[in-house]
C-alpha cells in the first residue's frame, strides 16, 4: 500500500482509512486538522488511488494485514485508528485482531454490519440466480459493484458479505462513533448497533449530515475527534 | 489532561466578533493533553456541543441542536428536563467574550467565586478596562499621558458639548463609554454633527466620552502576554483605517483586516511604547493576553484604551507562536494557577461569641 505520513515528528500516531472508491486525499481534511499534535498516516487501500489491486480476490482481513504491514514499516506499534465507511470495516478488523495496538477507535459512518431488509434481499438474489440460469443475465448490482472490473469485483463481493458483529464484540478499546443522521448507505441504526457491540463506545449522530458526515460537518467532526483522542 | 471551558457569546454588541474568535480558537485548538469544551452564552442560557464549532450554526441559531449546560463549582453540568448531570470537571476557563458581561468583570467574578482559574485579566482590570473614563483617569494618575476628555450622559449632553467646544475644541471624537471594537464611535466637526454623534454613541452605552480628535494621530497597539511571572511585549502594530477613525470593519471584517506589523515607527518611539506598556500593565494589573491601544500624534504618545479580551486574543501580534502553541500556552498557564485559594480560615472569633445576658 502507498501511503503518506505528515504532522508532528514527535507526535503519537493516527492512522486514517478511507472508504470504498475513495483515496487518501479524501481523508486529508481530517489529517490536516490533527497535524499540529499528531503524526498522521493515511494509506491508499488496495485498488484505490496509487495502490494497485493485487491479482486475486481480497477480504477485509487482507486489507487489515496490509495496514499492519505499513504500520510495521513505519515502526508504529500503537495508534489511534480512524475509519470511514469501508475504512471503518478495516478499522474494526484491525482493532479486533490486536496486532497493531489500537489506542482509540473512531468510526465514521462505518460499514460492516448486516443491513436491514435481509428478507427482500434474499428474494432478489433468488430472482437474480433464476434469471441468470434462464437467460444468462441476472439483475443489475449496485452502482459501486457495476463500476468494478476484474478481481476487484470479487473483492467487493467478499467485503460486503462479511459481517463484523463478532469482531466488534472482541474490541476492548474505547470507540467514538460519528454518524450522519441522513446517511442512507450505512444508516444511523448501524451506528447504534455498533454502540451496543463495542463496550465503552459513544455515538454522536450529526444533524443534516449524510454518508460523508465528516465532509458535510467538517468542523463538528474534527472537534469531536480532537476532544475524544486528546 | 486539562479540561478547559471556552466561554463566549453573551448579549453584547460584539457578540458576533466573540463567535468568530471562539470558532478560530476551536479550529486551532491543541488536540493533545487539552480538552476544550465550548460554552456559548446566549439570551441567558448556556450551551455546549460540537455543532458550536461551525459558524453556519449561529445564524439562525437553534437552541434545540445544542446541549444546555450550567457551571457550578468546578464542574460543567448538562441540563436535561430541569435536572443537572455532571458532565466534565473544569480545570480552567478561556474567555473569548468581547464586551458586556464577558469582558466587564462580571464573568471574571463568576469564575472567581466558583474557584475556576481563567486565562485572562481579573475583575479589577476587566472592569476598569471596560469603562473608558475610569481607564483614562487611572492611566493619568499613574503618569501615563492621556489626551483631554470629558464624559456626558443623556441629561447633560447639551451643556457638556458647549464646554467641550470651549475647553477641548472641535473636531471632537464621541464614543460610548463602555463598548469596544469601534462600535458607535464618530467624529464631529460642528455642534450639529456632535449631537448626531452623541445620539449614535448613546445607542451603545448610557454614558459617552468626548475627547479631542487628533486628525494626524496614528493608532498604535501593543499586546502584552503575561504567563505566570513571565511577561512579553509584542512589537507595535498599526491598524490601517479606511475613514477618519478605525471602523468596526477595519478591525474585524475578514477581508479588510489590514494592519502594518510591525509598525514603521522610529526605534526610540518603540522603546518608549514598550516602557509605557510595562507601566500600564502594572497599573491595570492585567493578566494573560491584553492589548493596549495608543494614539501617536505630534511625536507624542497618548494612552487610548485597554482591551482585556482583545480580538483573536492578540495571537497575531505574537507571530513567534503558532496559533495552536499560543492557545496551549495560555491554557496551561491558567490551569497551573489552580484556582482561588480554598480552605483559608479567616477566624475572627466573631462567630464564637456567646450572646451576653442570657442563659
Amino acid at each position: 500500500m502507498k501511503y503518506t505520513v505528515s504532522g508532528r515528528e514527535t507526535g503519537e500516531w493516527v492512522v486514517i482509512l478511507h472508504g470504498w472508491g475513495a483515496t487518501k486525499e479524501a481523508m486529508m481534511p481530517i489529517g490536516r486538522g490533527l497535524e499540529n499534535d499528531w503524526r498522521v498516516l493515511i494509506p491508499d487501500m488496495y485498488g484505490f488511488g496509487e495502490t494497485p489491486h493485487p491479482p486475486r480476490a481480497l477480504t477485509v482481513e487482507d486489507y487489515a494485514e496490509g495496514v499492519e504491514k505499513i504500520a510495521m514499516l513505519e515502526n508504529v506499534t500503537e495508534a489511534v485508528v480512524i475509519g470511514h465507511s469501508f475504512g471503518g470495516r478495516v478499522a474494526v478488523k484491525l482493532a479486533a485482531r490486536g496486532k497493531l495496538k489500537v489506542k482509540r477507535l473512531v468510526l465514521i459512518d462505518a460499514a460492516g454490519l448486516k443491513p436491514r431488509g435481509a428478507f427482500f434481499r434474499a428474494i432478489r438474489v433468488k430472482v437474480h440466480k433464476i434469471l441468470k440460469k434462464l437467460s444468462g443475465r441476472g439483475l443489475k448490482g449496485s452502482a459501486d459493484f457495476e463500476a468494478l472490473e476484474g478481481y476487484k469485483k470479487f473483492t467487493f463481493i467478499n467485503v460486503v458479505n462479511e459481517y463484523l458483529t463478532g469482531d466488534a464484540r472482541k474490541i476492548n478499546t474505547e470507540a467514538l462513533l460519528i454518524w450522519g443522521a441522513l446517511d442512507r448507505d450505512t444508516p444511523p441504526y448501524m451506528g447504534r448497533r455498533y454502540r451496543r457491540l463495542i463496550s465503552g463506545s459513544v455515538l454522536y449522530v450529526l444533524r443534516g449530515a449524510g454518508h460523508f458526515s465528516y465532509a458535510d460537518k467538517s468542523e463538528e467532526t474534527l472537534s469531536l475527534i480532537r476532544a475524544y483522542i486528546a | 489532561m486539562i479540561n478547559c471551558v471556552l466561554i463566549y457569546g453573551f448579549d453584547s454588541p460584539e457578540h458576533d466578533v466573540s463567535v468568530v474568535t471562539a470558532t478560530e480558537i476551536m479550529k486551532n485548538a491543541p488536540s493533545r493533553g487539552i480538552r476544550l469544551y465550548p460554552v456559548y452564552v446566549r439570551g441567558g442560557a448556556w450551551y455546549t456541543g460540537a455543532a458550536l464549532s461551525d459558524l453556519r450554526n449561529y445564524s439562525p441559531f437553534e437552541p434545540s441542536a445544542h446541549r444546555a449546560v450550567k457551571i457550578a463549582g468546578r464542574t460543567l453540568y448538562i441540563e436535561k428536563r430541569g435536572k443537572l448531570k455532571a458532565f466534565a470537571p473544569i480545570d480552567c476557563a478561556l474567555i473569548a467574550a468581547h464586551g458586556g458581561f464577558g469582558e466587564n468583570g462580571a464573568l471574571q467574578g463568576f469564575l472567581d467565586v466558583n474557584g475556576i482559574p481563567y486565562c485572562s485579566s481579573g475583575v479589577f482590570s476587566s472592569a476598569v478596562g471596560m469603562n473608558k473614563a475610569a481607564a483614562k483617569t487611572l492611566a493619568r494618575a499613574a503618569g501615563i499621558p492621556v489626551a483631554d476628555w470629558m464624559t456626558a450622559t443623556r441629561e447633560n449632553i447639551g451643556e457638556k458639548l458647549v464646554s467641550a467646544a470651549a475647553e477641548i475644541g472641535y473636531p471632537l471624537m464621541i464614543k460610548p463609554l463602555s463598548s469596544g471594537s469601534s462600535l458607535g464611535i464618530s467624529v464631529a466637526h460642528s455642534k450639529g454633527e456632535a449631537e448626531c454623534a452623541a445620539e449614535k454613541a448613546f445607542g451603545f452605552s448610557d454614558e459617552v466620552i468626548i475627547e479631542k480628535y487628533l486628525p494626524d494621530a496614528v493608532d498604535i497597539n501593543v499586546a502584552v502576554l503575561k504567563t505566570g511571572e513571565e511577561i512579553r511585549f509584542s512589537r507595535p502594530e498599526r491598524p490601517i483605517k479606511s475613514g477618519e477613525i478605525l471602523s468596526f470593519n477595519d478591525k474585524y471584517a475578514p477581508t479588510a483586516r489590514a494592519s502594518e506589523f510591525p509598525a514603521d515607527i522610529p526605534p526610540e518611539k518603540e522603546a518608549e511604547l514598550i516602557r509605557l506598556t510595562e507601566r500600564s500593565a502594572k497599573t491595570f494589573q492585567t493578566d494573560g493576553a491584553v492589548r493596549f491601544d495608543y494614539l501617536l500624534a505630534d511625536d507624542k504618545i497618548y494612552f487610548n484604551e485597554l482591551n482585556t479580551v482583545p480580538g483573536s486574543l492578540a495571537a497575531y501580534l505574537f507571530p513567534e507562536y503558532k496559533p495552536t502553541e499560543y492557545i496551549r500556552l495560555i491554557i496551561e498557564t491558567a490551569a497551573a494557577k489552580g484556582g482561588a485559594p480554598r480552605g483559608v480560615d479567616y477566624d475572627t472569633g466573631l462567630l464564637r461569641l456567646k450572646p451576653k445576658g442570657r442563659r
